[in-house]
């Protein structure tokens, strides 16, 4: 299978001067292949959201290369990454960052309309197959504070989806929700990864990392293992062995 | 502790902190300037007449006059304290010439003002010099008006020259006169002042003798009673009548209308100071709200809360109202120039210094009063709702705004089009702040430029007591002014060139005014059908019973339109009807036009209005015209009337206008940054959520662009369209409380100016400021955000 996203060496420093200065990225390879479920885990501060900031063009690396469908991204302009993360990169974050001044079903819709591929009233008609795909087709006229953590987290998975990206990018995407609602948005994401779209999650989640083809651990701004899961197929439902083979590799590795 | 606060405050919100400051300065210091203006101006006029000592009533006169009758008349009037009679030789502008130093030389021909020479009086209406010092000059030296180095250009050391015929004399310029009667353009004569031998030699050689009787009471306010005596007895009054009131104001004019500009704008800014302060404050509130409700569930009152907040915006009005103050002491040199320059330096007596201080003061209990007021809101939220919300209240009508505007219903629209107009449509009750100081900026501008232009309009002279034509021609009374008509109207209907035009004749009447005394009226008779004036009321009259009379003199009378004033005509008492009343600054504002026939030897003068037809050069034809008509004859055209008689307010008006432009854009360019600073620090996760999901710096600023000029020009239309609602009403109501003889005002709009340049330069700083402004959203980054 082909490498979708590649970094190569890459570091990442913080700081005004020589001596404020903090390395939090220190030299990282790392190669994920097209349709991959990658999960990055780490303790806090190893430096693994930095990692997934950096890798996915949000922020700029002091050092090292990162190679995105074949094409070093690192050194673009504003305004040429800009376009690859609406038209091939999907995000989801914590929490679920949508715009207030917009409805639910706006805030979906709005990488749609603005990547401009497809005429407008087709991306409401995939916003709409969309929302009801993740369960909240009722809710796409409310505003964003009359609905739940969970439903906006599923409209923030769905406004990632629009443009159809090769990749999706989340940070720690369960970190707010109570554990049912952490599961169904999980199956979500899983179902879409088994769609072909790639995924890279940090998480500290023993339960989001088992889903994962490939969980890598992060230490003090580097890679320091990792462990091969294999795909989780849901129809399955063997989760909690795949848990608990990851809990073991963790513990044997004192991590 | 409070002094910790309020550094804390200040070094993180520091834009925000320092254009309030900027604001409050701003207009502290505009409203101290103004007072000082005011209390300056009279305090150097009153300190120039104790020196000067003007007449409490003046008549000029040409011809002869008895000066026996005249004697009798001043004893038997028991309140005259003193009077005098100075004889003026008027000598024609074409033939003064001035000579610089390197041999180059001008002649004054095209002088409106009567040029006068004098000698210095013994003790009342002195000529001063730039020290406020009476003037003896010696032989072959001469003081030149003050007032004419704003067109002319006469140095000291300049040799002055008059000639007629074979006469001929040099002066040497050694000093600038201040004459504390003739001290504006606005008045018909000016004076130079030579030495009292040379003056008896020139007045029987050159020019024509106009003599200025001049009277003093205890008490400047019997004049306009003394002017009725005056004229009733029959006492010589071939010339304009003057009194001591109007000698005052209309010295003072310019400056006054400069004042009412600087008031006027400051006004302005301490209402955009006002909405400024409601602005931060609400925003600084709803930031902290859940600090509020910890606060007072922590036991502490609504006073102790309010005081917290109260002594930052306290500090910021203290330390702007005397910064705003001390600027005002800097800076009112560059505006009390003109005083200076006129009237001699201003005092700065006690109460210039004090007063200016009670009028900031107020500015600042204004402020710290509304201040209170927006605070008091804190009483209404309870702990609870306070603890629970904290969060922005302007989301919750995102979906009610998107039944209207929504991105899939416009479907040709630009998405960042779209979001810029929902998001001001969400957040309204934010963008108002812009809206608003948009709108004031654009009133601030435009009613000062309107009035420029109304002033500076051959069109204004139209409602302003005169008809609009392209030359004036005047005859004043004379020996032959008989002949001098004949001459004049040969010449204009023998001239092809010659569109149309239109003879008034003034002649003096009796009507009865308001206390029930008969009192003479000055008449302007002709074929009033022609005239272009413009009527306040009713209109022109149209047959010889009818009379139509200027505001100051409808006044004096006592009569309406359609009202019948009982007057003196040719000898025999008639009952004229007032047909219509229009408003004149002209003739110190006391005239009166009629349609009939007059007696010709009763004339007083002659006015002819000629329009030229299309393409006649009209400098060439007055040239010709004053070759023709020889000397005695004034020919002027109507611009170059406007421009001697108000260009000096206008002038002054020119200055004032600049100023206010230019402080209308720097209050543009602060206010989009103030706004800038707490908008877009609200919308820090927006504009990174943005950034996130595809949208680029570029992206984000075009919609922030947009957001702004989308506001603006919300505001500029609203505020052009008040501006000329408004603006004609409080210019009228201040220029009918000042007695200039002017009740109403119709601005005369330049569109370019007023529709086009000024809401394009607005724009175009709004525009430059928000681009700008904007390149900090390169700085937002979803990282931080999310690391927060």
């Amino acid at each position: 299978m082909k490498t979708i996203l590649e970094a190569k060496n890459l570091y990442k420093t913080f700081g005004k001067s020589k001596e404020e200065e903090t390395v939090v990225l220190k030299g990282v390879n790392l190669a994920i292949k097209e349709g991959e479920f990658v999960a990055i885990m780490g303790q806090s501060g190893s430096g693994k959201s930095t990692l997934l900031y950096n890798i996915s063009g949000m922020d700029r690396p002091t050092g090292g290369q990162v190679i995105f469908d074949g094409e070093d991204i690192s050194g673009l302009s504003d305004e040429e990454m800009s376009q690859i993360r609406l038209n091939k990169m999907g995000f989801i974050f914590q929490h679920s960052h949508l715009l207030k001044t917009l409805s639910i079903k706006e805030n979906i819709a709005l990488p749609g309309i603005k990547a401009g591929k497809k005429p407008r009233n087709m991306v409401m008609n995939d916003t709409k197959k969309l929302m009801d795909r993740v369960g909240i087709g009722n809710i796409g006229g409310h505003d964003i504070t009359k609905v739940s953590g969970g439903q906006l987290q599923r409209a923030a998975i769905c406004r990632a989806l629009i443009n159809s990206p090769n990749i999706i990018f989340a940070d720690e995407p369960t970190g707010a929700l109570n554990s049912s609602t952490s599961s169904e948005v999980m199956n979500i994401l899983n179902d879409i990864n088994q769609n072909g779209t790639t995924l890279l999650v940090v998480t500290h989640d023993i339960k989001v990392a088992a889903r994962a083809d490939r969980v890598i651990y992060f230490s003090d701004g580097n890679i320091e293992a990792e462990c091969t899961l294999g795909k989780f197929n849901t129809q399955k439902n063997n989760l909690k062995e795949r848990e608990d083979e990851l809990i073991k590799w963790l513990k044997e590795r004192g991590f | 502790m409070n002094l910790t606060m309020i550094k804390k405050d200040f070094s993180r919100n520091k834009a925000i902190n320092i254009t309030l400051l900027l604001f409050i300065v701003l207009s502290a210091c505009l409203i101290s300037v103004g007072t000082m203006i005011v209390i300056q101006l009279f305090g150097a006029i009153d300190s120039m007449y104790e020196i000067a000592k003007p007449p409490h009533f003046m008549q000029m006169h040409t011809g002869e006059i008895n000066w026996e009758e005249l004697n009798d008349f001043a004893e038997s009037v028991d309140y005259v304290e003193s009077w005098q009679v100075i004889e003026m030789v008027n000598i024609y502008g074409g033939n003064i010439r001035i000579t610089k130093p390197d041999g180059k030389y001008y002649v004054m021909s095209d002088s409106l003002l009567d040029i006068g020479f004098v000698k210095q009086n013994d003790k009342y209406d002195l000529l001063l010099d730039t020290n406020n010092t009476p003037i003896y000059p010696s032989k072959g030296e001469i003081g030149v008006p003050i007032i004419l180095l704003d067109s002319y250009d006469i140095k000291i050391g300049d040799t002055l020259t008059i000639t007629e015929g074979d006469y001929s004399k040099d002066f040497t310029v050694t000093s600038y006169v201040r004459d504390s009667q003739m001290n504006s353009t606005l008045c018909s004569s000016t004076r130079f002042l030579i030495n009292e031998e040379e003056h008896d030699e020139i007045k029987n050689r050159i020019g024509k003798i106009e003599y200025l009787i001049e009277f003093y009471f205890p008490d400047e306010s019997l004049a306009s009673k003394f002017q009725t005596t005056y004229e009733k007895a029959g006492m010589p009054a071939n010339g304009q009548p003057i009194t001591y009131a109007i000698i005052r104001l209309v010295s003072g004019i310019s400056d006054i209308i400069m004042v009412l500009i600087i008031v006027l704008v400051s006004l302005f800014l301490i209402f955009v100071v006002a909405i400024c302060l409601r602005f931060t404050i609400l925003t600084a509130m709803e930031e902290e709200i859940k600090s509020i409700g910890t606060m007072r569930a922590i036991g502490m009152s609504y006073k102790n809360i309010s005081q917290i907040y109260l002594i930052k915006y306290r500090f910021l009005a203290i330390l702007g109202c005397i910064a705003g103050y001390a600027l005002s002491l800097v800076i009112n040199k560059y505006f009390t120039s003109h005083i200076a320059e006129t009237f001699g330096p201003p005092k700065l007596t006690l109460a210039a210094m004090l007063a200016p201080i009670a009028t900031v003061c107020l500015v600042y209990l204004f402020e710290i009063y509304f201040c209170k007021k927006i605070i008091k809101k804190i009483k209404r939220i309870t702990i609870v709702e306070a603890l629970r919300s904290g969060a922005d209240r302007s989301k919750a009508n995102a979906s009610r705004v998107a039944k209207f505007i929504n991105l899939s219903k416009f479907k040709s629209l630009p998405v960042d089009i779209l979001m810029a107009v929902q998001d001001v449509a969400v957040k309204a009750r934010a963008w108002l702040l812009l809206f608003f100081v948009i709108l004031i900026a654009i009133g601030i501008m435009v009613v000062p430029v309107n009035l420029h232009n109304t002033f500076k309009s051959p069109k204004f002279i139209t409602y302003m007591g005169q008809s609009q034509s392209d030359i004036v021609v005047s005859l004043a009374k004379s020996e032959n002014i008989a002949e001098k008509f004949d001459e004049v109207f040969d010449v204009l209907n023998s001239d092809s060139e010659v569109e149309d035009y239109n003879v008034e004749a003034e002649v003096v009447y009796e009507a009865i005014n308001k206390d029930g005394d008969w009192t003479n009226i000055h008449v302007d008779c002709s074929d009033v059908a022609k005239s272009e004036l413009q009527y306040l009321e009713g209109k022109a009259p149209e047959n010889e019973n009818q009379i139509a009379l200027s505001v100051l003199n409808a006044n004096e009378m006592g009569v309406k339109v359609g009202d019948t004033l009982p007057m003196l005509i040719n000898g025999q008492e008639m009952s004229i009807v007032v047909s219509g009343i229009y408003q004149d600054v002209t003739s110190g504002g006391f005239t009166a036009k009629m349609m009939r026939p007059y007696d010709k030897e009763a004339v007083e003068g002659y006015s002819f209005y000629i329009n030229v037809k299309d393409g006649v050069n009209i400098q060439k034809k007055i040239d010709l015209y004053k070759n023709k008509m020889g000397v005695e004859t004034e020919v002027v055209s109507m611009e170059e009337f406007i421009d001697q008689t108000l260009g000096g307010v206008s002038r002054q008006l020119g200055k004032a206008v600049v100023a206010v432009i230019i402080m209308s854009m720097c209050l543009v360019a602060l206010i989009i940054i103030l706004f800038f600073n707490l908008q877009a620090a609200k919308e820090y996760s927006q504009v990174a959520i943005m950034k996130a999901i595809g949208f680029s710096v570029q992206d984000i600023r075009k919609q922030y662009l947009l957001k702004v000029l989308m506001v603006s020009m919300i505001g500029i239309v609203f505020g052009t369209v008040l501006a000329n609602a408004l603006g004609e009403g409080i210019v009228s109501g201040i220029l009918s409380i000042l007695g200039l003889g002017i009740s109403k005002i119709t601005f005369i709009i330049n569109p370019v100016n007023a529709y086009l340049l000024c809401p394009i330069a607005t724009l175009i700083v709004a525009v430059a400021v928000t681009w700008y402004s904007s390149k900090a959203f390169k700085r937002y980054n979803i990282v931080q955000l999310i690391n927060e």
